[in-house]
């Protein structure tokens, strides 16, 4: 009881450092912005929402060009530049679909990273996905 | 969390002012917050109920997976902060509670802060970070045209070097600075994270009361900084109610100066763009 009540206020602390660990691991893995999730890795890297990019292909007929993700959207997109994974770029390519035909989506994750002696940016493809529809429609 | 130690139910009142002055989430979520904030600043009976923490602690998580994964780092705080406040609801000594709680809080925050800009962020250390945040970043444009002596038109080209978007064919511009702007950055780049590293160390490690006021002395000062510089008040203010929740009596100069921190916070919130915002 005496341990129970002593550990009581450490509950909050211990779940901190466990939706942190989470976080990072989802950083390392996964491309989540450090900047976000709960792991308190704010202003400690320019690998911020604001210098990704996420480009969005659509192939049809054989034939693949880049689409420019509608205002619409922006919501959806931002939420894919923050954290590129499976569930929410799905989400993205079949909001796409409503406006731009197309039989599968690629998305590409762009971070913008920086020289450190001059500062010239260089834009690095971090993370990509092929979206089928087809597979999506039947899922 | 009343009687002997009246002074215990401070860092309630203030978590719930922050319901108050910084409304969270939606209107679904502001409602039943706003609420529950203002019924605890009216009746004593709600500010101690463990029941109505647990739902401001509720609402704050909903908040977090609604949003998955805009929320930004404060909006968890909140969350493990108010379930903190509940769980010491129900122990026999809630200020005790709080203390304990708070300042483990305080030391987990700061000690993530440091671990990712030394160890995991790739791009801190070595003072990028910081150089690119006073170019590309209007909330720092005052601080960067000032003290970081760039004229307007320099600054025009450096943003326009640094935006993203460029596709890797095309060559890569340098972003134009100047030694001044580096000289700031790199200040701001160790000032802030041993700022933050002093203050995990002196929450973490076991000092006598006497010596109380440095943990004090060294959250304010990081508060006021930080907050001045960024305009996230939200996260100062939960802080500080951490700072107060560990408040074991001290100099009436440390009670001013959390005073002076938290109205500095409010008045901040009103500046659009913050200080140094362009």
């Amino acid at each position: 009881m005496w341990i129970t009540r002593s550990l009581a206020p450490l509950v909050a602390p211990a779940l901190l450092l466990g939706v942190a660990g989470v976080q990072i691991h989802q950083a390392r893995t996964a491309h989540l912005s450090p900047w976000k999730g709960g792991g308190f890795g704010m202003f400690s890297t320019t690998d911020v929402v604001a210098n990704r990019t996420l480009r969005a292909y659509a192939r049809l007929g054989g034939t693949v060009r880049e689409v420019r993700i509608p205002a619409a959207l922006e919501d959806e997109a931002e939420r894919a530049r923050v954290l590129p994974s499976p569930r929410i770029l799905r989400g993205l390519a079949r909001a796409l679909s409503e406006t731009v035909p197309a039989e599968r989506f690629r998305f590409e994750l762009w971070r913008q990273r920086f020289e450190p002696g001059t500062l010239a940016p260089h834009p690095t493809l971090v993370h990509h996905l092929e979206i089928d529809l087809a597979a999506e429609a039947d899922r | 969390m009343t009687g002997e130690r009246p002074a215990a139910d401070w860092p309630l009142r203030l978590t719930l002012l922050f319901f108050v002055l910084f409304p969270i989430g939606p209107w679904e979520l502001r409602v039943p917050t706003m609420l529950l904030a203002v019924a605890g600043l009216l009746s004593l009976r709600v500010l101690v109920s463990p029941f109505a923490w647990a739902a401001l602690a509720g609402l704050a998580a909903l908040r977090l997976v609604l949003d998955w994964p805009m929320a930004d780092n404060h909006a968890y705080l909140l969350a493990y902060w108010c379930l903190a406040l509940g769980i010491a609801c129900i122990t026999r000594d809630p200020a005790q509670a709080v203390a304990t709680s708070a300042r483990w809080l305080v030391v987990a925050v700061f000690a993530l802060a440091v671990l990712w800009k030394l160890v995991l962020s790739d791009d801190y250390a070595n003072g990028t970070f910081f150089r690119v945040l006073l170019l590309a970043d209007q909330r720092f444009e005052g601080l960067t045209l000032s003290l970081g002596g760039l004229p307007p038109e320099a600054l025009d080209a450096a943003r326009d070097a640094l935006a993203p978007g460029r596709t890797p064919l095309q060559p890569p511009e340098t972003a134009p600075d100047t030694e001044r702007l580096r000289w700031l950055a790199g200040v701001l780049t160790w000032a802030g994270v041993l700022l933050e590293a002093a203050v995990a160390l002196a929450f973490a490690v076991p000092l006598p009361r006497a010596w109380h006021w440095l943990r004090h002395g060294l959250l304010l000062a990081f508060t006021a900084a930080t907050y001045t510089l960024a305009p996230v008040a939200g996260f100062g203010w939960l802080l500080l109610c951490m700072g107060v929740g560990t408040w074991r009596g001290g100099p009436r100069l440390l009670v001013l100066a959390y005073a002076a921190c938290f109205a500095l916070l409010v008045l901040l919130e009103q500046i659009p763009g913050g200080v140094f915002g362009g």
